[in-house]
């Protein structure tokens, strides 16, 4: 019995340790700087190529949650079904991934930042 | 009385039993009370969910039926409620920018959707609000075919063939209640000489033992109509009964969504397409004769750069 309570102990310290671990991601000081550099140069109106070619502008958490004009890009909670990270993990295709062009490209930290942060419910925080 | 009968042959003091019988006590009475918890909370979630979800459907109808009564309308009957965000879509129509790219008109698809020793035969009729030539282009833009529905999770052109068709990889993630399934799909996608589209699951090389899929669009004047069938033979397990019966309910939700989005970006290209057009022609009413033919060659060739 001792070494089933220790067990439980044990799982509890685990599942408790996960819980801690789980970092809130925040737009302002983790999302917004990756967005400022890697993709408003181009999602920015009324010039900026993925602008005009799509309508999303990244001026501002508004606008982006707005998304383009065929649809919005970025379901809250559902990183998987959600246009932004499908565009920048590459899932659409390499030739799709963003940014494109000459902008540099996401490092994995980043693409996981902004995966944990719509799947945390994609909030102005 | 779950203690009296887990701890029945657990003496008080102590004796008869000793310390395993104790803990034989303790699992019993967390087995119980899992059990019960599993009985009370997950069949009850299980079960209704899908009335909860149906009620949920027939609410968002009812919403549907009420726009379409009104004399402007400005969103598609065939918008997809699950994942709309539907403060941020209201605040957009209101934007000057996006008010001339809204659907014109509201029509319900026409779902059936019948199953077969494994096989779902799937038959949607829909009205679309945007010419012809623009639901074809969206349907074979393979590679913005994610915007169709945000099921598609993963999608990828792997190669072109002389004969306008095209090998396409989708993945997809399919949710029945609580469970969600990812299926993956390569097809061979054709432009048909009548304007016609039709996919051919290449099953080597997806989850799927067969499966054809045949779009034909009808156009007349600035809206069609697109009938889509198919025949797709899934190759994972689908418990029977209820598993048919979710699957089901799932992919009605998912053709509707996808004939909404199809809808609403044919729609914006054909709204694009049209004030490019007028750009252009404000442009050409400004300078001399001899430019104005090649200005209206210009005019007819949007349609092919305006990615």
């Amino acid at each position: 019995m001792f070494q089933r309570l220790q067990l439980s102990a044990t799982l509890l310290a685990v599942m408790l340790s996960g819980c801690a671990t789980n970092q809130v991601v925040s737009y302002q000081s983790d999302v917004a700087p990756i967005l400022q550099e890697k993709c408003r140069q181009c999602h920015i109106p009324p010039d900026g190529a993925g602008y005009v070619s799509t309508g999303l502008s990244m001026e501002s958490y508004d606008t982006l949650m707005r998304g383009t004009m065929f649809g919005e890009v970025i379901i809250p909670g559902d990183s998987k079904r959600s246009v932004l990270n499908k565009l920048t993990e590459g899932r659409a295709g390499e030739s799709m991934r963003m940014p494109h062009g000459v902008a540099e490209p996401l490092t994995a930290e980043e693409i996981e930042v902004l995966k944990e942060w719509v799947d945390q419910g994609a909030i102005y925080n | 009385m779950w203690l009296m009968f887990c701890c029945r042959e657990v003496r008080p003091d102590g004796y008869g039993g000793g310390m395993d019988r104790v803990s034989k006590c303790f699992s019993c009475l967390s087995r119980i009370l899992t059990r019960s918890v599993c009985t009370s909370i997950l069949i009850p979630a299980l079960v209704l969910s899908p009335l909860i979800q149906a009620e949920e459907s027939t609410k968002v109808s009812r919403f549907t039926l009420q726009r379409e009564k009104t004399p402007e309308p400005v969103v598609s009957s065939l918008a997809p409620r699950k994942h709309d965000v539907s403060n941020y879509t209201l605040q957009r129509e209101k934007t000057p920018e996006f008010s001339q790219l809204q659907p014109r008109t509201v029509t319900l698809p026409e779902i059936e959707i019948a199953e077969n020793s494994g096989a779902y035969h799937i038959k949607v009729v829909a009205v679309i609000a945007a010419p012809a030539q623009f639901v074809r282009k969206v349907l074979t833009d393979y590679k913005h075919i994610y915007r169709l529905n945000p099921s598609i999770i993963e999608s990828e052109v792997l190669g072109r063939g002389d004969d306008d068709s095209a090998m396409v990889r989708t993945r997809v993630i399919g949710c029945a209640a609580y469970f969600c399934e990812e299926l993956e799909r390569v097809e061979k996608v054709q432009l048909l000489p009548s304007g016609n589209i039709v996919a051919e699951i290449v099953p080597e090389k997806s989850q799927f033992k067969s499966g054809i899929t045949y779009w034909q669009i009808k156009g007349f004047g600035d809206r069609c109509e697109v009938t889509y069938n198919a025949n797709l033979e899934p190759d994972i397990y689908i418990p029977p009964v209820v598993g048919k019966f979710l699957v089901k309910k799932s992919i009605r939700e998912e053709m509707q969504i996808s004939f909404a989005n199809l809808e609403k970006i044919s729609s914006v290209l054909a709204a694009r397409d049209w004030q490019q057009d007028n750009q252009f022609v404000d442009r050409c009413d400004k300078v001399e004769m001899p430019m104005r033919v090649s200005c209206a060659e210009g005019a007819s060739k949007n349609l092919s750069v305006m990615d």
